[in-house]
């Protein structure tokens, strides 16, 4: 990736990561800290990113941005309890919220999707993240665990969990993976 | 009625990740451009100073590719050095065990040759002290005593020896004389208990003729001379120092049963 492009993408998702990571991190110099961290990272590990702007990348960032920005939360204020916007809570809401609308005469495909969606938002954040890492990014658990500045064991914890947990999900609703 | 079970396919499992990021990103995004973000190109100038990236046209090389590129080189380094100490080790190994089994080819052979010189040499000297008497008659196990029933005794002795000890025990008696230093010694075995290196040495020695029987004389440590003849039913052997050689004989002629 030539420095051109690094610059396009840094310049494009630069004040998202920083709006994301803002719900996690109080200070500023934290929030900048975790930005310089992530996009150093990517700079040092271009071969993570396909392409400079495209959903997958975005979605790639946020992820890893809000992975250590609770990473460094946790260090820093272990006991400190902190008001965080949980992104459980607002998928929590917007499952209701679909499922009120959902036709059921919608396509197969369509149907399963959106099943699937549904179970991932029920999903915890930690989980979530570990395993979109896993199936999307096709990621092993130690490149999770790096990329998310975790012990290989505790990502690996994470991902297994996390399917246990989607499989039970998506079997309730009459599905299987 | 059984429920149906559909399964999801891989490409769904993605497609419906990503759903749930732009779910979850979307409000993150509309906040980002009222928020009050810090500007961009500031930070973009200290993240360039912090990763080095300079003026010119950087561009991002993949840790993870130097690294295994290194890798790679140490990789096929190792296996260039294993390759040699196997090379090495396996010269090595045949070295080894090919002169095992030389030596173990070699050594058999040889082992088995020097077993049977040993064994032709106990059989014959067997032969000579058991099986044939001194005159050449075969003897008969059971004709041979197994215990000392007749006595013999030299009947001539040097000026001035005197017996000065006697030993009789069950197949073998042996009797000392003595002229001050000088010793005389005199013994009797049956045949079954003859069989010593010290008949070994005597063998080899000259051959010489005691009252008609075969014998020989030998030196013995080259002090004494030894000589050695089987009768019939016993083995005798008179030493004596080597320099009454002549007496020696004269010893021996002279045994005769005790009367």
């Amino acid at each position: 990736m030539s420095k051109e492009e690094f610059m396009k993408m840094y310049r494009q998702y630069y004040p998202l990561l920083y709006s994301l990571v803002s719900e996690y991190l109080q200070e500023e110099a934290d929030r900048l800290d975790v930005l310089q961290e992530v996009f150093l990272y990517v700079w040092e590990h271009p071969s993570k990113i396909t392409e400079p702007v495209c959903p997958k990348t975005k979605n790639y960032l946020c992820i890893i941005s809000t992975g250590r920005a609770k990473n460094l939360l946790k260090r820093r204020n272990g006991t400190e309890s902190r008001e965080v916007v949980s992104p459980d809570e607002f998928f929590e809401a917007q499952v209701e919220e679909k499922a009120e609308f959902q036709p059921e005469q919608n396509m197969e495909k369509e149907d399963t999707v959106q099943v699937v969606t549904a179970c991932i938002k029920e999903l915890p954040e930690n989980y979530r993240e570990c395993l979109y890492l896993s199936v999307v990014e096709e990621r092993n658990s130690v490149q999770v665990a790096e990329e998310l500045n975790l012990k290989p064991a505790a990502a690996k914890k994470r991902i297994q969990r996390g399917m246990k947990l989607l499989r039970k999900k998506l079997r309730e609703r009459g599905y299987s993976i | 009625m059984r429920r149906k079970i559909n399964v999801v396919q891989k490409e769904q499992l993605g497609e419906a990740f990503m759903r749930c990021m732009d779910g979850w990103l979307a409000p993150y995004e509309e906040k980002a451009e009222k928020a009050d973000c810090p500007d961009v190109s500031e930070q973009w100038e200290a993240f360039c100073k912090k990763a080095g990236i300079g003026e010119d046209d950087a561009y991002a090389v993949d840790k993870d590719d130097l690294a295994a590129a290194l890798e790679e080189t140490a990789r096929k380094r190792k296996k260039k050095v294993r390759l040699i100490v196997k090379v090495a080790s396996g010269v090595a190994a045949a070295a080894l065990v090919g002169g095992v089994i030389a030596v173990r080819a070699i050594s058999r052979p040889v082992k088995n040759i020097v077993w049977r010189v040993e064994e032709d040499e106990k059989n014959k000297m067997w032969d000579f002290y058991f099986n044939v008497n001194a005159k050449g008659e075969v003897v008969r196990s059971e004709d041979i005593p197994v215990e000392i029933e007749t006595k013999y005794e030299p009947t001539y002795l040097p000026e001035g020896f005197e017996k000065v000890r006697e030993f009789e025990g069950k197949c073998i008696r042996i009797l000392w004389y003595k002229k001050g230093g000088k010793y005389l010694l005199f013994r009797q075995y049956v045949l079954s208990a003859v069989f010593s290196s010290d008949q070994k040495i005597c063998l080899k020695g000259k051959q010489i003729d005691i009252n008609g029987y075969n014998g020989h004389m030998e030196s013995k440590k080259g002090r004494y001379k030894v000589i050695l003849w089987t009768t019939e039913d016993y083995q005798f052997r008179v030493e004596f120092d080597t320099e009454y050689k002549k007496e020696l004989l004269q010893v021996a002629e002279s045994v005769s049963e005790k009367k």
